[in-house]
């Protein structure tokens, strides 16, 4: 479903000054696994999901999605492939305040020219139904807690029935139910045959996971999930 | 969800942003609207006037040319006179077609005998006047009887008064020619047989009696024959005297035009740098609202949205701000100057009339075309660089 091979990352600060938050790394995500990539912050987590989505290219190796190997794809293409085939899951807030939680999850549907028009709205409520929010359609997400948006992004993310889910800290400043409880999510969803690629610096997460991974340093490496 | 319905969430959501490029849009669309409409009906007004008259040359004592323009712009009475034997010599010239005198009069100032103080009265020769028979022909059907008038657009009977009543004898007002914005909307049209009667009628009723010689006349109404040229005409006609002036039409009203002109062109030149100056704020209004909205249009790159959708949300934004506010804009500046237009002709003391429907739908398209286009032309570099900004990048700051 996705996969990297020996993918670098490098950002030139200034003059004088580059970072490699990625460093050869290489990892391969079977269809309807879930994969946890644990790590401290600055590790590297972000920059490795950002380049999974290609949001941004890789200095050197190759990323591949579904066989489609991301650098040969033009910028029309990457954001078709991003709306057909990816949801993301954010580390910060994310959704449009601007929109009710209905409008906000039916949005990436408006990308997916494959997506039925007359059966968004349909969709995206039943989608907060499957997060326990069918009650709180068309309010805006700063009524929403913490938890509460987690959950209307993670059924944004599943709108256009993606193959594949990166997810970004989906359980960064939330209490321990709300913690559990999106794990659940996360985990019954994968059931279903979605794939999760979860980044995250909660090794707590690590026994939910089908295979698991530590980044240091811009190096990965595997870990055991239990 | 489309791109529209997007813009506009956007736009409700971001009241006070929203709200300072509306009221920008408002303000300078109103205002350029306002001097355009007051140079165009200006303009409008004067051409209604010459039309009016129908002349292609007026014939004028020498040295009357300004009093003779304040008559007609302002309805001002004057008093200018030269022999009538100047009409027999001006229709001789070659290339004239029709030689009409007429005769300026004036109602007496506070006296019982006028029902309207100080009115300008034109008076017509009927067997050539070409300016008030072809109304009167067409309306009529017929020539005015003694003791009949026709009126400018604003002549009415007094409420108190039974007709129109001068030096003491009435007379019935039978029509009102069309609005022209000038001095003759205020001015009354009779035949010399009335006015004579009005004359030997003011010896006995009038607080002071109104003296018409017969011998002089105010000025010289030319039409040339078709294909004739009037500079050449005109040009005759001056020839060979010195007491009298020949001014071509499209220069009637010359001092008055270019004094116009300057101060408004001006207005005009102030309003386009306002306008520049505001469109240079909106995009830098843009430009805050791009930059607050890098990380939320990243995430719509995240989630599928092409380059072309954000640069298209953030055109759609300022391009729907831009219609709302051009139209209220010019409704608002249209509205007012229609309302106000007799007050803002008497104290700018110049012509005004409303411009024709055509004419104002084609204003009204230009100026909301002009405010979309220059108002999206604002948010253009801005909703550009933002659709260029690297994602991650973005979603980090």
């Amino acid at each position: 479903m996705l996969k990297l091979e020996e993918v670098t990352k490098t950002f030139q600060l200034d003059e004088n000054t580059t970072i490699t938050p990625v460093n050869r790394v290489s990892l391969d995500v079977e269809r309807g696994g879930l994969v946890i990539v644990v790590g401290r912050s600055g590790s590297g987590k972000t920059t490795l999901l950002n380049l999974a989505a290609g949001l941004v290219k890789p200095t050197a190796g190759r990323v591949t999605v579904n066989g489609r190997e991301l650098a040969g794809l033009s910028d029309r293409e990457l954001s078709r492939m991003r709306s057909r085939d990816i949801g993301f899951v954010f580390q910060f807030p994310s959704l449009l305040p601007a929109l009710t939680i209905l409008e906000n999850v039916s949005l990436p549907s408006i990308f997916n020219p494959v997506a039925a028009m007359n059966h968004r709205r349909e969709r995206a409520a039943e989608l907060l139904g499957t997060v326990g929010l069918s009650t709180k359609l068309n309010v805006h997400p700063a009524q929403l807690s913490a938890g509460e948006q987690k959950r209307v992004v993670i059924a944004r993310a599943l709108i256009n029935n993606p193959g594949l889910v990166l997810a970004d800290e989906p359980t960064s400043d939330l209490d321990q139910y709300t913690e559990t409880q999106i794990m659940d999510m996360i985990c019954s969803i994968n059931a279903t045959g979605v794939t999760f690629l979860v980044v995250t610096h909660n090794r707590k997460l690590l026994p939910l996971a089908g295979a698991a991974y530590e980044m240091e340093n811009g190096i990965l490496k595997p870990v055991q999930p239990d | 969800m489309n791109i529209f319905r997007l813009a506009i969430r956007n736009i409700h959501w971001n009241a006070f942003r929203s709200l300072a490029i509306y009221l920008a849009v408002v303000g300078v669309t109103g205002m350029l609207l306002s001097t355009t409409l007051i140079i165009r009906g200006a303009e409008y007004s004067l051409n209604s006037g010459l039309q009016r008259m129908g002349a292609d040359i007026l014939v004028v004592p020498a040295g009357a040319e300004t009093k003779l323009e304040t008559a007609l712009l302002m309805g001002k009475p004057t008093n200018i006179w030269m022999p009538r034997e100047k009409v027999d010599s001006v229709a001789a010239v070659a290339g004239v077609e029709t030689a009409s005198p007429q005769v300026y009069l004036a109602s007496l100032y506070g006296a019982a005998c006028c029902a309207v103080w100080e009115m300008f009265i034109v008076v017509y020769d009927p067997a050539t006047d070409f300016t008030v028979t072809p109304w009167l022909r067409d309306h009529l059907g017929r020539e005015l009887e003694k003791g009949e008038v026709i009126g400018g657009h604003y002549i009415s009977v007094p409420p108190e008064w039974e007709n129109i009543t001068l030096y003491g004898y009435g007379m019935e007002l039978v029509g009102n020619l069309a609005a022209t914005g000038t001095g003759l909307d205020q001015t009354l049209f009779m035949n010399m047989e009335t006015a004579i009667e009005m004359a030997e009628v003011s010896k006995s009723l009038a607080e002071q009696a109104l003296v018409i010689d017969p011998g002089l006349i105010s000025t010289i109404m030319v039409r040339v024959v078709e294909g004739a040229d009037t500079h050449r005409v005109a040009l005759d006609i001056l020839s060979g005297t010195t007491e009298m002036v020949p001014i071509e039409s499209p220069n009637l009203f010359g001092t008055f035009r270019s004094q116009m002109n300057g101060l408004l062109w001006g207005f005009f030149a102030i309003s386009l740098l306002i306008w520049g100056l505001s469109m240079f704020l909106v995009g830098l209004i843009f430009s805050m609202a791009a930059n607050e909205r890098k990380r939320e249009m990243a995430v719509l790159r995240a989630l599928g949205a092409t380059r072309g959708f954000i640069f298209g949300t953030l055109l759609s934004e300022a391009a729907l701000l831009a219609l709302a506010g051009s139209i209220t804009g010019i409704i608002v500046s249209a509205g007012g100057l229609y309302i106000f237009k007799d007050l803002l002709a008497g104290s700018l003391r110049m012509p005004f009339l409303f411009p024709s429907l055509p004419a104002f739908i084609g204003l009204f398209s230009a100026g909301v075309a002009l405010a979309i286009l220059t108002v999206t032309l604002s948010a253009l570099l801005p909703a550009y660089r933002l659709s260029r900004r690297e994602m991650a990048v973005a979603m980090r700051e």
